[in-house]
């Protein structure tokens, strides 16, 4: 086997089946069903062709200030051996939850990964970067994180943001934001910059980007804040299993009541869902379906959104665009109706009235008609 | 005495402008003024309505049980031209003018009882139909058969008026009426399909309606026995309408042909009762008439009625009596009205108890409907020759030049040609 062997070669080194990788590559093409070159071919097998053959891609993945939830997120699919099966499709050099080195040892790896693949490696930056007094509230290896950032970017072929905190500041940047935390495009310029932000967002849009860079050299088309459009050109409110509530009006107004456990609308709670743009209503979590906070009953709190989380009261409700909610908000109990005795009386009037008239009409009718016909009765009479 | 209706002329002897004709003047008008209101305010301030029972007197009453009344044109024309009773073509122009309105006002209700009335008009867009829709059925129907062959038919009396007011224009009605003449079998063929489907599909909407609707009703017969209703509330209605204009406007009556429409209506009356016993014992759902409760009460008013009917028309020497036949009518079409209004309001059970009950501005709209209805129908009896009557009548209306409305003939009484009544 070579040193860079292709992804095909490896995972069959590896032991994987091919009927896992199969597997992979239709979660991709269901979690990126368009905006990617990779996924846009005719057919399942096509893909995978063209993932097998191409190398394995070189991927350093550094932390800043985070919490470790997007490492978690890609970690904690719902079978393990998805979570391997993407270790095995990307060749992670550096990363430090998972290396088992510490100290020297871990600089040394970063080192000779930067090395090695110089220009050619793809970085995932997670978490946000403390900038304020020259980036002392962060250090790894006894240097501020900020110099390291820029060191790894420079000889990076692309930067990956993952999470809100590496995309726009993410919680440390929350007001009054003590270390002055901000996304990786405020530091870095002249190289491309793809931001998948979301507390976490889902695995399966990191993997996307990753291989279709590797297989077709460019990065996924992106919106204006430099979010991949496949998975972020909609709001969640769009394609959300509770908008028929929304549009009929039904709304879940506080926690546990009788709207809230017959699953409606939460938008009264809060929910960010008409104003935050990410694709969770649709494609959810851990590959069970439901999984993903509107799903279990808890509004959105617009994790994606900078001018959103942690700006926005939790249950402050967002404008929205387009169709609205009515002023007045239907019952939760279906109304049921009475009789009126205005409308009784005039019911008995009127049939009362009618069977008067046909009574007096049969009086002026004739009780007989004579069997006994006239003899011209049938002719036409001509006078 | 007998006397032998052979032609229509119209009611001459008396005024337009009577009495009871400005009252329902009055009641047409306050109903049009609370549509208006109904239209600003939409329908919960202005119906009795609410999320269980959707569908209020004006959709069940106005439209479902008043266009069984408007049946007299399909079932007397079936009984004219399919089963030969050619004695009955007489009284065809009364049949058609009372189906027409009943069909046109009961569309004219739709228009007043769904909550959109503003999307009516897709109605004319085929290719954005839900053909799922058995109401689909319904809408369609009843829209074309209003509107094509019952207008259609309704037009010979206008022309003959034309052709005897207008002598400039009796070239242009001749025309015409070559025209009508090679229309009229496909018009009139179409006039017994669609009413044929829409009434059956009248009670194919019911048997959606699944247990909600009362087992007492509830059967898959319902299409079946909805037509059959139409049926003798067609005859039925036809000849109390007959025999309540003899009476109000003094016109002779024929004892035979009234007696005709009074047997097939005996007929099917005691068929319809006999199969519906038969139908509920079938289905053991005989015990529910027995059960103390509200639907098994009009169950047995709706049975004694039809039976009263039939019991008013049973035999040939009970049917020379205008009195007892227009009892049987009457019972017959308040009876069928019953049929008709309980599976769709009384014994429809949406929701555990939901009540349903008109307000008075659904009523007053409704009874202002009518009212809307008979004056029409009024007025174009003094005009146009409608009701039936002896030859006699006519010439006498001629001699005493009474009628300012009508000019007198120069030629010969009988326009020639016509399709006399139909």
């Amino acid at each position: 086997m070579s040193k860079h062997p292709t992804i095909a070669e490896h995972l069959e080194a590896s032991g994987v089946s091919r009927r896992s990788f199969i597997q992979l590559c239709s979660m991709l093409m269901a979690a990126a069903p368009f905006g990617l070159a990779l996924t846009g071919k005719k057919s399942l097998l096509q893909v995978a062709a063209a993932i097998g053959k191409t190398k394995r891609p070189s991927v350093i993945w550094l932390h800043f200030q985070d919490c470790t939830g997007c490492t978690e997120t890609l970690l904690r699919t719902s079978a393990p051996d998805v979570a391997h099966l993407i270790l095995d499709v990307i060749s992670l050099d550096y990363h430090e939850t998972l290396m088992a080195a510490s100290g020297a040892q871990a600089e040394a790896a970063l080192r000779s990964a930067m090395a090695e693949n110089a220009g050619k490696y793809v970085l995932v930056v997670e978490g946000s970067i403390p900038t304020k007094d020259e980036g002392i509230y962060m250090e790894m290896g006894g240097r501020p994180g900020v110099r390291v950032l820029k060191e790894v970017a420079a000889q990076a072929a692309a930067v990956i943001a993952i999470g809100s905190c590496a995309s726009w500041g993410g919680i440390p940047s929350a007001d009054p934001n003590p270390t002055g935390a901000v996304g990786v495009d405020s530091i870095i310029s002249g190289k491309p910059i793809i931001n998948l932000p979301g507390c976490p967002p889902n695995p399966y849009n990191l993997l996307a980007v990753v291989l279709e860079y590797v297989t077709m050299g460019k990065l996924p088309e992106m919106d204006e804040l430099h979010r991949p459009r496949f998975a972020y050109d909609r709001v969640i409110h769009e394609n959300c299993p509770r908008r028929a509530h929304f549009d009929a009006g039904r709304f879940a107004l506080s926690f546990g009541d009788a709207g809230h456990r017959q699953g409606w609308c939460l938008y009264k709670l809060g929910c960010k869902g008409p104003v935050t743009h990410a694709a969770c209503s649709l494609r959810h979590f851990n590959e069970i379906p439901g999984v993903w906070p509107i799903g279990i009953g808890a509004p959105c709190v617009g994790c994606t959104e900078k001018g959103v989380v942690w700006s926005m009261g939790t249950f402050e409700t967002v404008p929205i665009h387009g169709a609205t909610p009515p002023d007045n908000y239907p019952p939760i109990f279906t109304s049921i109706g009475g009789v009126k005795t205005g409308a009784a009386v005039l019911v008995g009037l009127t049939a009362g009235a009618l069977a008067t008239g046909a009574l007096m009409a049969s009086k002026h009718l004739p009780d007989e008609t004579p069997e006994t016909q006239q003899p011209d009765s049938k002719t036409p009479s001509g006078d | 005495m007998n006397d032998t209706w052979q032609r229509d002329v119209p009611v001459f002897n008396v005024p337009i402008w009577t009495r009871p004709f400005k009252v329902l003047c009055g009641l047409a008008g306050l109903g049009l003024i609370l549509v208006a209101y109904r239209e600003v305010v939409g329908l919960g301030p202005a119906s009795g309505m609410n999320d269980a029972y959707a569908w209020g007197i004006w959709k069940t009453f106005n439209t479902m049980v008043l266009t069984g009344l408007g049946s007299g044109a399909f079932a007397i024309g079936i009984a004219a031209w399919l089963f030969r009773r050619n004695q009955l073509h007489v009284v065809m122009r009364t049949a058609l003018l009372t189906s027409f309105l009943a069909y046109v006002f009961g569309l004219a209700m739709l228009g007043v009882d769904v909550g959109r009335p503003w999307n009516f008009y897709w109605i004319v867009a085929p290719w954005r139909w839900n053909l799922h829709s058995p109401l689909l059925e319904v809408a369609v129907c009843m829209s074309i058969y209003a509107t094509i062959p019952l207008f259609v038919e309704n037009i010979p009396p206008a022309l003959e008026y034309i052709y005897q007011q207008w002598p400039k224009l009796r070239p242009i009605v001749k025309q015409v009426e070559k025209c009508f003449v090679k229309a009229f079998p496909w018009i009139v063929s179409l006039a017994y399909v669609l009413p044929a489907m829409h009434q059956s599909s009248l009670g194919a909407l019911m048997l959606l309606g699944g247990n909600r609707v009362s087992p007492l009703w509830q059967t898959p017969f319902l299409p079946l026995l909805y037509v059959w209703a139409a049926a003798f509330l067609g005859f039925a209605f036809v000849s109390a309408t007959l025999l309540f204009c003899g009476v109000m406007w003094k016109r002779p009556l024929d004892v035979d042909i009234l007696g005709e429409m009074s047997r097939i209506n005996a007929w099917l009356i005691g068929t319809w009762l006999v199969f519906r016993i038969a139908d509920l014992s079938i289905r053991g759902q005989i015990v529910a008439a027995f059960r103390p409760n509200v639907d098994a009460v009009l169950f047995w008013a709706e049975m004694a009625l039809m039976a009263a009917a039939f019991w008013f028309q049973r035999n040939p020497a009970v049917r020379r009596s205008p009195r007892k036949m227009f009892y049987g009518a009457l019972l017959a079409t308040v009876g069928g009205i019953l049929y008709r209004f309980d599976p769709t309001t009384t014994a429809f059970q949406p929701k555990a108890n939901a009540i349903y009950f008109p307000s008075v501005i659904e009523i007053l709209i409704s009874v202002g409907f009518m009212s809307l209805g008979i004056l029409i129908f009024i007025f174009l009896a003094k005009i146009l020759a409608i009701l039936p009557a002896p030859n006699k009548l006519w010439h006498e209306m001629e001699s005493r030049r009474v009628n300012p409305r009508l000019k007198p003939l120069t030629a010969s009484p009988r326009v020639e040609g016509y399709v006399a009544g139909d």
